[in-house]
C-alpha cells in the first residue's frame, strides 16, 4: 500500500485500546526502521525514546497524571474563569500496551565528527549540554520525522497509534513524581496497540484548508 | 513497495539535475501530505511557503541565511567573539560570506522546489469554537504572543508533514533534502515578508526547509569522493543509544 493511502484510511486516533498486546517481535521491528530510515543532522540522533510496556502500567498512569495537571493548568493560564477539567481524549496515555516517549538527549559524535572537532573545524552543539535549550527547535524537527515514520511502519503492521502532544516540558515534574530516568525534556508522546474506540470526527472539526497552509510565493 | 523500502531511498542531495518538477506535481504532492498530516485540535500551526523555480533570488537569500548561522555557530563555538545576533549581517554587506559554503547547504541555493515551513497564527473551527467556550479551554495557537512557547510543538507537527511529504515525493522519484541550520531569532526576517507571522513586528519563526527536485550528486558519493579513508565512519549512534526499553 502506498503511503497516502495507508495513512489516510488506516490511520485514527484511539479513545481506547483492546487488550490483546501487538508482539514484541513487531514492536522492535517497526523502531529499528523508524531509527534506520529517520536522518539526523550531523548523525547526532539528540533525542531518546523510552518505551513503556505492558508491566509498567504505574508508571504510565504517574504520566497520564502529568498530562492532565497539565492541560488543565494551560487552560487556567489562558483563561482564569476557565472549568477545564482537563482533555478527554488522553486516556490513551495510561491504558495502552506500549507508551513512547521521546526526550532530548546530549548526543556523542560519531569518529567522523571527532575528527573535525579535533582539528577545531567544527563545532558540535548537540554534545554541548549548555546548548540543548537553543537546538531544541531542531531536536524537535527530528523527532517528528522519526514518530512519523515509526507511524507508518506500526500501521502497515495493522497496529493503531495515537500522538499526545500535551504533557509538562518540565522533566523535574516527571522526577518529583518517581520517575528519575527521565533526566531530560520530553518532546513528544504516542502510543500503540489494537484500537476498539476511536476518536468520532466531529462535522465542523476540520483542518484549515491546504490554502491556508501551503503559500505559493 | 513497503514503506521502509520507499525511505531507504532518501539521501541528502548535494546537487540536484537542472530539470524541474511540474508545478502541478508539487501541488498535489502538498495537497496529499496536507491531507494525512494529523495536528492537535486540526490547528496545523505552521505555514508551508513554495518558492518554486523562478524564485531563484529568495531561495539565494534563504542559503545566505544558513551560512550566516552556520558561521555564527561555528565562532561561537571556537570561543570567537560572537558577532550581534540582533542585526543580519546579510543586510548590509553579503561579499563578505559568500565564501564560507559548507556544500551540504547547496540544495537550500539551487533546486527545484524550496519549502520553508515557519510559525502561523491559526483560527478556531467550528468544534474548537465550541471546545473553547463551553470546555473553558485555551486554545494557544490563535496567539501571537504564544508562538514563541509554542515552538517546539509547531516544529514537531511540520515535521510530520515534512516526513509525510517526503514518502510521497520518494513513491514519485523525486528526492528531497533537509536544512535545520538558520538563524532562530524571530527578528531577522524583515526581508522575507511572506514568512511573517506578526506583519506589524515583521517577525517570522522558521522552523525547517525543505528542498525538491531530482538528485544527482548526494551526500553519499561525497563521503566517498571527497573524505576516503573517513567518510564510512559517518554513522548514527547504535540503536539502542536512542531507544531505551524502561
Amino acid at each position: 500500500m502506498n503511503t497516502f493511502d495507508l495513512l489516510e484510511h488506516k490511520r485514527k486516533h484511539v479513545v481506547e485500546y483492546k487488550d490483546d498486546v501487538p508482539s514484541l517481535e513487531k514492536i522492535k521491528h517497526s523502531l529499528w526502521q523508524a531509527w534506520k530510515t529517520t536522518p539526523s543532522k550531523n548523525n547526532a540522533m539528540a533525542y531518546q525514546v523510552f518505551v513503556w510496556g505492558p508491566d509498567k502500567q504505574k508508571e504510565k498512569e504517574i504520566i497520564y497524571n502529568i498530562c492532565q495537571n497539565t492541560c488543565v493548568e494551560i487552560d487556567h493560564q489562558g483563561q482564569p474563569e476557565s472549568i477545564s477539567k482537563g482533555n478527554k481524549y488522553l486516556k490513551h496515555i495510561k491504558d495502552n500496551p506500549f507508551l513512547f516517549t521521546i526526550h532530548q538527549r546530549l548526543a556523542t559524535p560519531n569518529e567522523y565528527y571527532q575528527e573535525s572537532i579535533d582539528k577545531n573545524d567544527m563545532y558540535y552543539e548537540q554534545a554541548h549540554e549548555s546548548e540543548m535549550p537553543k537546538i531544541i527547535n531542531s531536536v524537535a524537527i527530528e523527532v517528528g520525522l522519526f514518530a512519523q515514520n515509526l507511524t507508518s511502519y506500526l500501521i502497515e503492521k495493522d497496529i493503531d497509534v495515537s500522538y499526545n502532544g500535551c504533557f509538562s516540558g518540565n522533566y523535574i515534574d516527571y522526577q518529583k513524581a518517581g520517575l528519575t530516568n527521565i533526566t531530560t525534556r520530553p518532546l513528544f508522546m504516542l502510543t500503540c496497540g489494537y484500537g476498539k474506540i476511536y476518536r468520532r470526527r466531529f462535522e465542523n472539526d476540520i483542518k484549515p484548508e491546504a490554502e491556508e497552509i501551503i503559500e505559493w510565493v | 513497495m513497503s514503506i521502509f523500502d520507499t525511505m531507504e531511498k532518501r539521501h541528502h542531495v548535494y546537487e540536484y539535475h537542472k530539470k524541474n518538477i511540474p508545478d502541478e506535481t508539487v501541488k498535489e504532492l502538498l495537497w496529499k501530505a496536507w491531507k494525512i498530516s494529523p495536528s492537535k485540535h486540526n490547528f496545523m500551526p505552521y505555514k508551508v511557503s513554495v518558492l518554486g523555480p523562478n524564485k531563484q533570488e529568495d531561495k539565494f537569500k534563504m542559503w545566505k541565511m544558513c551560512q550566516y548561522n552556520h558561521k555564527r555557530m561555528e565562532e561561537a563555538g571556537a570561543k570567537l567573539p560572537r558577532e550581534d545576533t540582533s542585526v543580519n549581517p546579510y543586510n548590509d554587506k553579503p561579499e563578505e560570506y559568500t565564501f564560507h559554503t559548507n556544500p551540504a547547504y547547496n540544495h537550500v541555493r539551487y533546486n527545484s522546489h524550496l519549502l520553508i515551513f515557519s510559525a502561523r497564527i491559526c483560527k478556531l473551527n467550528g468544534y474548537m469554537k465550541h471546545v473553547v467556550k463551553k470546555e473553558g479551554h485555551y486554545a494557544e495557537q490563535c496567539e501571537k504572543s504564544e508562538v514563541s512557547n509554542l515552538r517546539v510543538a509547531s516544529s514537531f507537527e511540520a515535521s510530520l508533514f515534512a516526513s509525510n511529504l517526503t514518502a510521497l515525493c520518494i513513491e514519485q522519484g523525486i528526492d528531497v533534502s533537509y536544512n535545520l541550520c538558520f538563524p532562530g531569532e524571530k527578528e531577522v526576517w524583515k526581508n522575507m515578508p511572506y514568512l511573517w507571522y506578526d506583519k506589524e513586528q515583521q517577525h517570522a519563526r522558521v522552523f525547517a526547509n525543505m528542498s525538491l527536485g531530482y538528485g544527482k550528486y548526494f551526500r553519499h558519493q561525497w563521503l566517498k569522493d571527497r573524505k576516503k579513508g573517513i567518510g564510512h565512519l559517518d554513522l548514527k549512534p547504535e540503536s539502542d543509544e536512542v531507544i531505551e526499553w524502561v
